[in-house]
């Protein structure tokens, strides 16, 4: 005789921790020994619920217990019965999560490993980004140092820069491990290093542009690219440690992304009253980058002219923001 | 008020702040005997037999002794001391000159302190200020009437110069000790000094702001106010003939119960007036660059300095240069009306373009803009742009502050970063203290035109 049935216990993540096949009815489940399958939770009863079949078709009766039953998004209470769906459903017993699967219902198809296999990036798109950021590490360092000591500074950069990858990978490999019992690390290096080249790429470009047009507010604004950047990066990391709550994911991103932005721009505003990241532009590339036309000293000067008034109405606004302005009050 | 140069009133007088301050600071001159000596001077003055050369000294202190006072600002309510200085009177009637420096606090919130004076014997009287002079550093006060005469102190007048060496004698209350006086030698007038400032051989000291300087027979040379704290014995007077206009100026003016914010502001705007008028007129000085030709200020009220780094490792090498005024007006909490301009040249030839760029961004980001709290200015506001001096391009950045206690006056800052050469440059700066807009605008055309190439370039 086949199978009626398949009650299945599951792990937080979904996956299947113990199954058991049902040849008979009734099934009763609880934390009593007597039980068909028994579920070692303090927040079950003893005979918690029984699964049995009439004319009508399968049912659960709840038993008695305090906790009740969650079938789906039902809440049932003791003494109350649930007819089974036409798919398999979930049931929540205490804090033990089962999945009831009849014979009756139909087959689900086969999920290809696409989805999955997102996750696991192929070796050659790592090689290039890593070979990339290596790049990047290495020039930045040529920038910043003098000739003298590059080639001990740049090993060393290196060094430390890697030691700070793997930490940051690993951390997310041990939360991934933890929440999927998959490790995802090589989807977690393919993240940073994704992110980084971006941010390096939107800071790069800005300055340059900003130089080049003379266009002071591009670099100014580009932290508000840079914070997307950061929480698309962060929105990506997650996706493999909860990749079956994509709605938790996407606004954890959304909320990350608005507060970073919105402490930047307090932070802006509090040094320099403009939301921009500087006062003003100061990066600066060789000469025959510039493309912008400078202007003769007439012109720029007619450009500060609009400042007296803007400066002469801040000026009537009495401002304590320093602090100094409250203690003076405390000691009138 | 001298850049560099202490007041003489101690800055900070509340009594534990100023008695640490005073070891610090007064640690070279007082030594350990501070404690050790008798606070009274009248006792100092009577005690043994003396040197012939302070029997003068003896005499001009016993002349000047009952024109000599002490001004006291005292917190209205408790009265408890907020800080001291000196001052002498000048006429019949109870006028009293004393430091603007010393009388500033109650002169700025008449509702929060008030101004006494105590004569040498130790008696307390209430005075009212009656007129000042920002610049000079002057105030002038009226003692309220009283029964008794008040005996007066004489100025030496123009038409009597000194001789340099000269002795001279400063008088006052240094420290809160008690009344002293101190000997000196006339030097003449400092040097660079925006305002003219007659330079004391002499230990002036903290307290003694706002007291006399007497000649051999007694008359007042000038006003005690600032002493270098880098050196030995160079002290600062305000020739008396600023004390004697203030006096006809002020003689008989009602006295001041409003805070002075409005008369320190009009008188900054005759002084932003004057020294955008003689800034300008005065110059640049001839080439000092291989290449460019930048704005390098002559130093008739301005003193330069230069430095030069060779990098060791390949780095960037810089001559630099730094000019700045020696006068600046003391405002109350904050000083003004001062010009500063500075230029930094860099050679990035070991560099390459690409590094060389780099560190000339990193060297122009590192200039800052904040000087006062937000108590007294505005946040800067700046505009930025290329501009083209005679084919040389320059990147120039002009930031501007407003003062909120003093209307229609500015702080403005000059950024400029010559871009004409891939691994080479120069970063000029020019600071602009307490001028209106429109003299902020001509002192920025003038710095920005003179740049440029040198004519043989």
């Amino acid at each position: 005789m086949g199978a009626l049935a398949l009650i299945e216990i599951l792990d937080r993540d979904g996956s299947v921790r113990h199954a058991q096949k049902v040849l008979a009815w009734p099934l009763r489940v609880g934390r009593s020994l007597d039980n068909d399958l028994v579920l070692d939770d303090p927040h079950v009863a003893g005979h918690h619920f029984t699964v049995d079949a009439n004319e009508d078709g399968v049912y659960l009766a709840v038993g008695d217990t305090v906790n009740g039953v969650e079938v789906g998004p039902q809440r049932l209470v003791a003494g109350e019965r649930w007819q089974a769906a036409a798919s398999p459903s979930t049931i929540v017993a205490g804090r033990s999560h089962l999945r009831l699967r009849l014979a009756e219902h139909p087959l689900s198809p086969e999920v290809p490993l696409t989805a999955s296999r997102r996750l696991a990036p192929g070796i050659a798109p790592l090689a290039w980004l890593v070979g990339l950021n290596v790049l990047a590490v290495v020039f930045d360092t040529f920038l910043e140092v003098d000739p003298e000591p590059f080639p001990r500074t740049v090993s060393m950069t290196l060094v430390g820069t890697l030691a700070i990858a793997l930490g940051w990978c690993g951390a997310w490999t041990l939360l991934s491990k933890l929440f999927t019992r998959q490790a995802h690390f090589a989807w977690h290096v393919r993240v940073l290093l994704t992110t980084t080249l971006a941010w390096e790429a939107v800071h790069a470009l800005s300055s340059l542009a900003g130089f080049s047009f003379s266009w002071p507010w591009l670099p100014g604004y580009a932290f508000v690219v840079q914070a997307a950047v950061a929480c698309l990066g962060l929105y990506f990391h997650l996706q493999a440690v909860e990749p079956h709550r994509p709605i938790f994911t996407r606004a954890f991103g959304a909320t990350a992304f608005v507060v970073s932005l919105g402490l930047l721009m307090w932070g802006h505003w509090q040094q320099t009253e403009s939301l921009r990241s500087a006062l003003f532009q100061s990066a600066m590339f060789p000469p025959a980058l510039r493309v912008a036309r400078p202007l003769d000293t007439d012109a720029f000067l007619a450009r500060l002219q609009p400042l007296q008034a803007e400066l002469e109405e801040k000026a009537r606004r009495p401002d304590d923001s320093d602090g100094t302005g409250a203690e003076r009050e405390e000691e009138e | 008020m001298l850049h560099g140069a202490g007041t003489l009133e101690s800055d900070a007088m509340k009594k534990p702040a100023w008695w640490s301050a005073a070891f610090v600071v007064a640690g070279l001159w007082l030594g350990g005997g501070a404690s050790a000596q008798a606070p009274s001077p009248a006792a100092t003055a009577a005690s043994a037999p003396l040197p012939s050369v302070s029997l003068s000294a003896r005499k001009v202190y016993e002349q000047a002794r009952s024109q000599l006072v002490q001004i006291r600002t005292l917190l209205k309510g408790p009265g408890s001391q907020l800080s001291v200085g000196s001052g002498f009177v000048v006429s019949d009637e109870g006028h009293i000159i004393t430091n603007y420096h010393v009388v500033s606090q109650a002169a700025l919130e008449p509702d929060r302190y008030k101004l006494v004076y105590v004569t040498a014997d130790g008696r307390e009287f209430a005075v009212q200020l009656l007129q000042l002079d920002v610049l000079h550093d002057l105030a002038l006060l009226k003692a309220a009437p009283r029964t008794e005469p008040f005996d007066t102190l004489k100025f030496r007048t123009n038409m009597q110069p000194l001789g340099q060496g000269e002795r001279m004698y400063s008088l006052g209350n240094p420290l809160d000790v008690g009344f002293a006086v101190i000997e000196g030698n006339y030097n003449g007038l400092t040097e660079r000094s925006f305002y003219p400032q007659i330079f004391f051989a002499g230990s002036l000291n903290p307290g003694m702001s706002g007291g006399p300087a007497l000649d051999q027979e007694g008359r007042v040379i000038g006003i005690n106010v600032a002493r270098q704290t880098g050196g030995e014995q160079v002290s600062f007077l305000v020739p008396a003939e600023f004390a004697r206009e203030l006096l006809q100026r002020g003689q008989s003016a009602a006295p001041l119960t409003a805070s002075v914010w409005p008369i320190v502001t009009e008188q900054l705007m005759a002084h932003q007036a004057l020294l955008t008028e003689r800034f300008i007129e005065q110059g640049w000085r001839a080439s000092t660059h291989p290449r460019y030709q930048l704005p390098v200020p002559v130093d008739r009220f301005m003193r330069c300095w230069g430095s030069s780094q060779n990098s060791e490792a390949g780095g960037l090498s810089y001559d630099r240069s730094d000019c700045a005024m020696d006068t600046r007006i003391f405002v109350g909490e904050f000083n003004t009306g001062s010009l500063r301009t500075s230029y930094q040249s860099y050679d990035g030839q070991k560099l390459g373009s690409l590094r060389f760029a780099k560190r000339y961004g990193e060297l122009f980001d590192a200039e800052s803009f904040q000087r006062l709290s937000s108590r007294h200015q505005t946040k800067p506001q700046c505009k930025e742009d290329y501009v083209e001096r005679n084919g040389l391009p320059l990147r120039a950045v002009v930031c501007l502050r407003a003062y909120k206690k003093l209307p229609g006056l500015y702080d403005a800052s000059v950024l400029v970063a010559t871009l004409d050469h891939p691994t080479s440059g120069v970063q000029g700066r020019f600071d602009i203290e307490g001028v209106n807009f429109a003299n902020a605008m001509k002192l920025t055309r003038h710095y920005l035109e003179a740049y440029g190439w040198v004519r043989s370039h």
